[in-house]
């Protein structure tokens, strides 16, 4: 997706003639986008030329802002009581994203979905800071509400992130991608305190649902190189999409993942079935009329989303697991949000304490990432 | 220069095969209206137009009381006669105001008033005079909407007048290629079934037929499916027969939940449950909770519903119920 018209707030823009390091990264955007920026007091213009047009997500993904965070940086992810939450933190560098999947949450969470870049390596530092400073261990994330790697190419922020993370010991940062935008990351000092994740699924889900994002060989291959480079890796099945065959396609996903990389070099690997609001049903039928993602047999979720027919959800995971722990037996594997019967079914246990999941993600993070145990 | 003249025209010179202005539903009893007619005479004469130059008239607006002055058989009927130099435009609005303001327009009578005045006028200005032509205010996308529909077979516009369809329905209908189309309204013409019914009905087969990468119409003329349908003069069948085709589509489209209820409720008969004790299953067996409540009058039904309810424990249906 091309970045067709590039906007900076006008505050931010007086800013950066104050602040060096703030215009070098500005700087750095702009020569590398290559389009002439357009400057905006008013971020409702921005939401108002997305809104009128005919399809304001696609308009959007080819819309840059460059402007600052005026929110938390660094937040706590929204979990539920329901379904099984791992703590996790988020750190938030932008929204919306410019690949494009059928599924994408972010496509109904936003009104309208805005190409936001939070400018400003100042801002994530000190946030940051405070966070090295708690005396736990922390996940932090940014791909939340974008792809933590989409801006690799065109900006240092992914760089400073490892970089900054190198110098502490109660942290890992996990960059979340479906890209293969890692060359800035390649020759940094990263210490272990970066886990570069993929989402992944089966070719024909990624050739069908997952417009403009990496091919699973490509993804495979930059992990390959990425674990080369010391980095620790992470894995998502998520979305899995069920599909007649999907259980032999998954499963060959999990082998091929381990055909390029140790599992000791995997932190931890994450599965969930797709689930979605019901609001975002009609955006994909309308934005992928060929998709028939939406069309699975879903029933409404204790937490009001959609979600496969629970015995549906649970003969898949059963599959996976077993074959993951065959191939991979020391790889800790977790749900986002999925209960207790789900959690006993498939994999035999329930974390049911308070915290108890992301206990095990901090331990496995403290393992694997050299982080300091005594935290824990 | 008067808009109108007042005349008792004789019935002869006064058509109505030319039912351009029709916004009321072809084919709607009007004997209702023949008796007040008879009782009261016409209130309000009907509005007419000249056929060029001759002595001819056309309906603009009173087509049922023109029908009933012709069942009771009268000879002239009173006109008001549009004059010559009167747009078709304005006519086709008067046409549509006049019933309007007389009562809401049913679904059809939208449909037929929006593609009449669509030929006059685009959607914006349609929107613009809405309020005082439709009596209420319709914006551009609802009338887009309208229009859509009117684009159906003539079918479609007259099951909404019956009420075996409905706007929402019908327009999830526009979305569909021309045979799933005439496959639908096949359907709906043979049930009477409530708007969200409808809409069940519509969305179930369009996820179907994409899910297993057949058509529409594929869908709609399976066996099974025809099989439930009653033939169109059948009145007395129609709701069952509704309910049987929502139960064939939703076990096609969640054939595994669809499967999972029919064998908790074989589970739940086998418990033969005592009167005054009810079983509650968690919706769509997301959840893992089931509930039963008793219901009881006295603390000695109490206490026999409470020991009915605790000798279920050992039955082997609730097990199997609870073991899925
Ligand atoms: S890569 Fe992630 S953020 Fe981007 S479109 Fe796909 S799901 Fe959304």
């Amino acid at each position: 997706m091309k970045i067709s018209r590039l906007f900076i707030d006008t505050d931010l823009e007086k800013e950066r003639n104050r602040d060096e390091s703030l215009n070098r990264e500005i700087d750095y955007l702009i020569s590398k986008i290559g389009r002439t920026p357009e400057m905006v007091g008013d971020s409702r213009e921005i939401y108002d030329l997305i809104n009128a047009a005919d399809d304001p997500v696609t308009v959007a993904k080819t819309i840059l802002y460059i402007t600052r965070n005026r929110g938390a940086v660094v937040r706590e992810c929204p979990g539920t009581s329901i379904y099984t939450c791992c703590d996790y933190t988020i750190l938030h560098t932008g929204t919306f994203c410019t690949m494009d999947c059928s599924y994408c949450i972010l496509q109904a969470y936003f009104h309208p979905p805005v190409l936001q870049y939070f400018a400003g390596l100042d801002i994530l530092s000190n946030g940051l800071d405070e966070a090295f400073g708690q005396e736990k261990i922390l996940r932090i994330g940014t791909g939340e509400y974008t792809d933590s790697l989409i801006w690799e190419p065109v900006s240092p922020m992914p760089a400073f992130l490892v970089e900054k993370f190198a110098g502490q010991k109660n942290a890992v940062l996990e960059l979340k991608t479906k890209t293969v935008n890692v060359n800035s990351l390649m020759d940094l000092d990263h210490n272990g305190k970066t886990i570069l994740a993929w989402s992944v699924n089966t070719p024909a889900v990624i050739g069908s649902e997952e417009k403009g994002t990496a091919a699973l060989s490509a993804r495979l291959a930059a992990a390959r190189d990425c674990a080369a480079k010391g980095y620790k890796l992470a894995f998502h099945f998520d979305p899995l999409v069920i599909y007649p065959g999907c259980d032999i396609a998954y499963a060959n996903v999990i082998r091929t993942i381990f055909d390029h990389v140790p599992p000791e070099d995997v932190v931890w690997i994450s599965i969930g079935t797709f689930r979605f609001m019901p609001q975002l049903k009609p955006i994909v039928e309308k934005r992928f009329p060929d998709s028939t993602i939406a069309y699975g047999e879903f029933i409404l979720g204790l937490d009001n989303k959609m979600r496969y027919f629970k015995p549906l959800r649970i003969g898949l995971y059963q599959k996976l697991v077993r074959v993951l722990r065959q191939v991979a037996p020391g790889v800790l594997v977790y749900y986002c949000m999925e209960d207790q019967e789900v959690w006993e079914k498939t994999m035999g246990f329930f974390p049911a304490k308070d915290g108890e999941l992301g206990h095990m993600l901090d331990k496995a993070a403290a393992d694997k990432c050299g982080l300091d145990r005594r935290l824990l | 220069m008067q808009a109108f003249k007042i005349s008792d025209l004789p019935l002869s010179a006064v058509s109505a095969a030319d039912n351009e202005f029709q916004i009321s539903g072809v084919g709607d009893d009007s004997s209702a209206l023949a008796a007040s007619m008879a009782a009261s005479g016409l209130c309000i004469p009907i509005l007419v137009t000249r056929q060029g130059s001759a002595e001819a008239y056309t309906v603009v607006s009173g087509f049922k009381r023109l029908e009933a002055a012709r069942t009771l058989g009268w000879e002239t009927i009173s006109c008001r006669v549009a004059h010559d130099t009167i747009a078709k435009s304005c006519l086709a609005k008067m046409a549509v105001a006049e019933n309007a303001f007389q009562r809401q327009l049913g679904p059809g009578e939208l449909v037929r008033a929006a593609g009449l005045l669509s030929k006059y006028m685009d959607i914006n200005e349609l929107a613009g005079i809405s309020q005082a032509v439709f009596n209420t205010g319709l914006n551009s996308g609802y009338l887009k909407s309208l229009l859509s529909i009117h684009d159906l077979p003539a079918h479609a516009v007259h099951l909404l007048d019956t009420g075996q369809l409905s706007i929402k329905a019908a327009k999830l209908i526009t979305a569909l290629e021309n045979d799933a189309v005439h496959a639908l309204l096949d359907i709906f013409s043979a049930l009477n079934l409530s708007a969200s019914k409808q809409t069940e009905i519509i969305t179930w087969t369009k996820e179907i037929a994409a899910r297993d990468g057949v058509t529409v119409k594929e869908v709609c003329m399976g066996a099974d499916i025809r099989q439930v349908l009653p033939s169109a003069d059948n009145l007395k069948d129609r709701a069952q027969a509704g309910n049987r085709l929502r139960g064939i589509l939703f076990s096609k489209r969640y054939p595994h939940l669809d499967a999972a209820k029919k064998a908790a409720a074989d589970s739940v008969r086998t418990l033969k449950l005592p009167k005054g004790i009810r079983l509650t299953l968690p919706e769509s067996f997301e959840s893992s909770v089931y509930s039963a409540t008793i219901s009881f009058t006295s603390v000695q039904e109490f206490a026999k519903r409470a020991e009915a309810l605790g000798q279920l424990s050992g039955h082997e249906g609730l097990k199997s119920l609870l073991d899925r």
